[in-house]
């Protein structure tokens, strides 16, 4: 397997157009279809498992409610497809809003990313094992799927010719302050740094699923069925045996056509926020006190800053750099320049001081400070959607908030800017490293926070002891058989850093187990 | 931008409303007529066994037959038609609140804790819970309504000055989130994740704050006063009130700058990306949706346009896409 080898824009097209994938929208007549195994999602974990098993010679459906978009077709502008879902489409969260952005579309979120892949800690892994009764799966276990993981998709450091300047500047505030970092490490062979990853790549260079695993899945003789919203689980006897769909057209409406798939094994890697609710849709909730349970956001800040020169964040990729020093301690900064239409709604305030701000977008840095929180959440869901996100963060997790974002703003100011606007309402801006130092202690409540929930995990957490957990440490669901799980949902734990590595090297070892025990290809 | 799709959404919740509003209103009917019938029976001396449920005795079961009967005749008329029949929808929660205060009275009157007592106060606490069921009905069928003109103005104006409020003209683009493509731009996010109930209602609640804290309507206020308020809602303790500014203050902004003029004007370097685009590997593809979309990256973008004082009526949120005009 090899990334270089996908980033042909004819021959993905050529897949994308084959008769092997089948777009809902166009379907006319309800559909019957059977294969080894059924992997619902086409994210980071569901592309995984697809690609592994198809290219031992397994036969694979995917299902993926989105369409399959391509980087020709991808770039801000009235045309661009919509890949992400609305947030009626997910749930709105309780207690303090916060943000959150998943993707609808081949590929899932890792085709709204900054393409970024990071190991989490050895110790996070191991306390797996040691604290979370998940077996065989620890740094040392994992450390041979990270690395294969890294050849295939050719992940390397951001080359200078794409840093950017809103990277160099955190980099100068860390190596000012004493704070360790290192730049980020991305999958995006031929990257011209376009700067527009968050609304997909348009040169198809970032690695993400869609013109990676999925392309070569479907190589392999894998078929997916796009625009296919998985309504339900097939279960019988205690096992799980197939998956029925509706297809929907470009609005996302029912075309009153149907699919329904039987499978030896089912794979559901929908995420965090939409695997349990179509679990609990498919009546799997009673007796799995924890399917829906222990939700991490991670929820990230964003902080902008006026320096004194121009710094053109656009021009270079959105992440370029990271702060480590404390992550032992829940705190992750980052380099992070998103587009004008998302940075304007993280500074604070409205009207003409806002609309001055803005004026002066050339000189604007962003940073991104993200949380490993001790809150956890509920995803609660109906039969019409998921409908609320039950996540409350505590007192101390608003003081993390805090100081992670006065860090922040202390590595801007050491980085010469003249303004820090740390994403709080009733503290709009920040003139001193003093004022960033005092923050830490302010008692500003969390309703005056802006957040975003940047990686959700936790709400099919692993354990071997059903009383622990929703799965085991393969994947499979307590008490059912034949079915699994392969996404950021499995997780017990957060794991700090951006979870995309972990997910896919979870789901290679969940294929690796699935593969033993399947017959021969049908 | 949404296209047409919005439309056929409204006329199928429409449909859905019109169902439910039937089902409730024709249950009620059926309910009032059994509850008649079965007064009259136990009048007649036909029904013994209803005597435990208190029915009242002469002469006041002919009152109770008659309430039935209106009842039943007025749900029935409304069930046909509940668009038609708004106003019977208040005569009908009135009727029932006032049989409510008359059912507790007579429950206050009747044996101190005797059965009598009991089941006269039940009566009225149903009678109270029916007449808000109504009451809520009607309110949601004001909403789902199409607005008259009056209605719209109204809603037109709030909305204007709220977006005047959170992007100002002036300072280094000259038009601000007024600006009708902009505007047009804010409708269509808003409307992706709320209905145009919802949108309404919510642009009432910012007026009715208004009213509460400053005794005007927002529309009328200054904009140093709306500026205030508009602060205050974002940080309310009441979350419906803080999503609600929250939400347009994201709408507006991220519809704004996201403007490929607004980007221009703040001097935002729209040539780079597409100097990136063309260089890549699928720079044909992006020739191709240049020469389709001009605005979407580099084009000659028509200048931006100031509001004027008698800029037609924007159908507010109907199309949740460009006006046909």
């Amino acid at each position: 397997m090899s990334g270089r080898a996908m980033t042909s824009p004819e021959r993905l097209r050529a897949l994308r157009d084959s008769d092997r994938v089948h777009d809902g929208a166009t379907v006319q007549r309800d559909i019957s279809d059977r294969s080894q195994v059924c992997v619902v999602g086409t994210g980071a974990g569901g592309a995984s498992v697809a690609v592994s098993l198809a290219q031992r010679g397994h036969s694979v459906i995917l299902l993926e409610e989105g369409a399959y978009h391509l980087g020709g077709e991808m770039g801000p502008g009235p045309g661009a497809p919509v890949l992400d879902r609305n947030i009626s489409q997910i749930g709105r969260t309780s207690g303090t809003a916060i943000g959150l952005r998943l993707g609808r579309c081949v590929g899932g979120t890792t085709v709204l990313g900054a393409g970024t892949f990071e190991q989490p800690p050895d110790d996070v892994l191991d306390g797996w094992a040691a604290d979370h009764g998940v077996s065989e799966i620890d740094a040392a276990a994992l450390r041979p799927y990270f690395d294969r993981i890294t050849h295939d998709l050719e992940i390397a450091d951001v080359p200078d010719t794409t840093y950017g300047r809103n990277a160099e500047l955190l980099e100068v505030g860390a190596r000012n302050t004493g704070y360790a970092g290192e730049r980020v490490r991305r999958g995006a062979h031929g990257c011209l740094g376009s700067g527009v990853c968050l609304q997909g790549c348009p040169q198809d260079a970032k690695q993400a699923m869609h013109v990676s695993h999925v392309p070569l899945a479907l190589e392999a003789g894998a078929s997916l069925y796009t625009r296919a919203r998985a309504t339900e689980l097939l279960v019988s006897q205690g096992r799980a045996f197939g998956v029925a769909a509706e297809f929907i057209d470009s609005a996302g409406r029912p075309t009153g056509r149907r699919l329904r798939v039987v499978a030896e094994r089912v794979v559901v890697a929908c995420g965090a926020l939409l695997t349990p609710h179509l679990l609990l849709r498919s009546g799997l909730g009673r007796g799995r006190p924890h399917l829906g349970k222990n939700l991490r956001l991670h929820p990230t800040a964003r902080v902008a800053a006026r320096f004194s020169t121009e710094v053109r964040g656009w021009a270079g990729v959105p992440e370029g750099f990271v702060v480590r020093s404390l992550e032992a301690q829940g705190i992750s900064i980052r380099s992070h320049f998103p587009r004008p239409e998302e940075l304007a709604p993280s500074i604070p305030g409205f009207g003409e001081v806002h609309k001055e701000v803005m004026s002066r977008v050339t000189r604007l840095g962003a940073f991104a400070a993200t949380i490993r929180e001790e809150a956890t959440g509920t995803v609660q869901s109906s039969r019409r959607g998921v409908r609320s996100v039950r996540y409350r963060l505590r007192e101390s997790d608003r003081r993390r908030m805090l100081r992670a974002i006065g860090v922040a703003a202390e590595l801007a100011f050491a980085a010469g800017a003249e303004e820090v606007y740390p994403a709080l309402r009733s503290v709009p801006r920040l003139s001193s490293p003093d004022e960033a130092r005092a923050l830490a202690d302010a008692r500003t409540p969390l309703r005056d926070f802006g957040l975003d929930g940047w990686y959700p995990v936790g709400t099919m957490r692993m354990s071997d002891d059903p009383r622990g957990g929703a799965t085991d440490s393969t994947g499979k669901l307590h008490g059912l058989r034949d079915l699994y799980v392969a996404d950021a949902s499995l997780f017990p734990t957060s794991t700090g850093p951006n979870p995309q590595l972990t997910v896919m090297a979870l789901a290679l070892r969940i294929a690796d187990g699935l593969s033993a025990g399947l017959g021969a290809p049908l | 931008m949404v296209n047409g799709p919005a439309i056929v959404v409204q006329a199928r919740v429409r449909d859905a409303l019109d169902r439910r509003l039937r089902w409730l209103f024709g249950t009620a009917a059926a309910a009032f007529g059994l509850l008649g019938g079965a007064v009259g029976l136990s009048m007649l001396g036909l029904a013994p066994v209803l005597a435990p449920l208190a029915v009242p005795a002469l002469p006041w079961a002919p009152f109770a037959v008659a309430y039935a009967a209106t009842a039943t005749v007025l749900a029935w008329k409304i069930a046909r038609a509940p668009r038609r029949e708004t106003f019977l929808i208040l005569v009908l929660a009135g009727g029932l609140v006032l049989s409510s205060l008359v059912s507790l009275a007579a429950a206050l009157a009747a044996t101190r804790g005797g059965p009598e007592g009991r089941v006269m106060a039940s009566g009225a606490g149903i009678d109270l819970v029916v007449a808000v069921a109504f009451a809520a009905a009607w309110i949601r069928l004001w909403f789902a309504s199409v607005p008259g003109e009056a209605r719209e103005r109204r809603d037109e104006h709030l909305l204007v000055s709220l977006l005047d409020v959170l992007v100002p003209a002036g300072g280094a683009v000259d038009a601000g989130a007024t600006e009708p493509a902009v505007r047009e731009t804010i409708l269509a996010r808003r409307s992706a994740v709320s209905s145009e109930v919802r949108i309404r209602l919510g642009l009432r609640l910012v007026d009715l704050a208004s009213w509460v804290l400053t005794r005007e309507s927002f529309a009328a206020a200054s904009p140093d006063a709306r500026s205030e308020l508009l602060s205050r809602l974002c940080g309310s303790r009441v979350g419906a009130l803080r999503r609600i500014a929250l939400g347009w203050r994201e709408a507006a902004l991220a519809a704004y700058y996201v403007d490929p003029r607004v980007l221009d004007g703040i001097g935002f370097d729209r040539s780079y990306l597409r100097r990136r685009l063309f260089e890549g590997a699928n720079r044909e593809a992006h020739r191709a949706r240049l020469d389709r979309e001009p605005d979407s990256l580099a084009g000659d973008a028509t200048p931006l346009q100031k509001p004027t004082a008698d800029a037609p009526v924007l159908r507010l949120i109907r199309t949740g896409g460009p006006t046909s005009a």
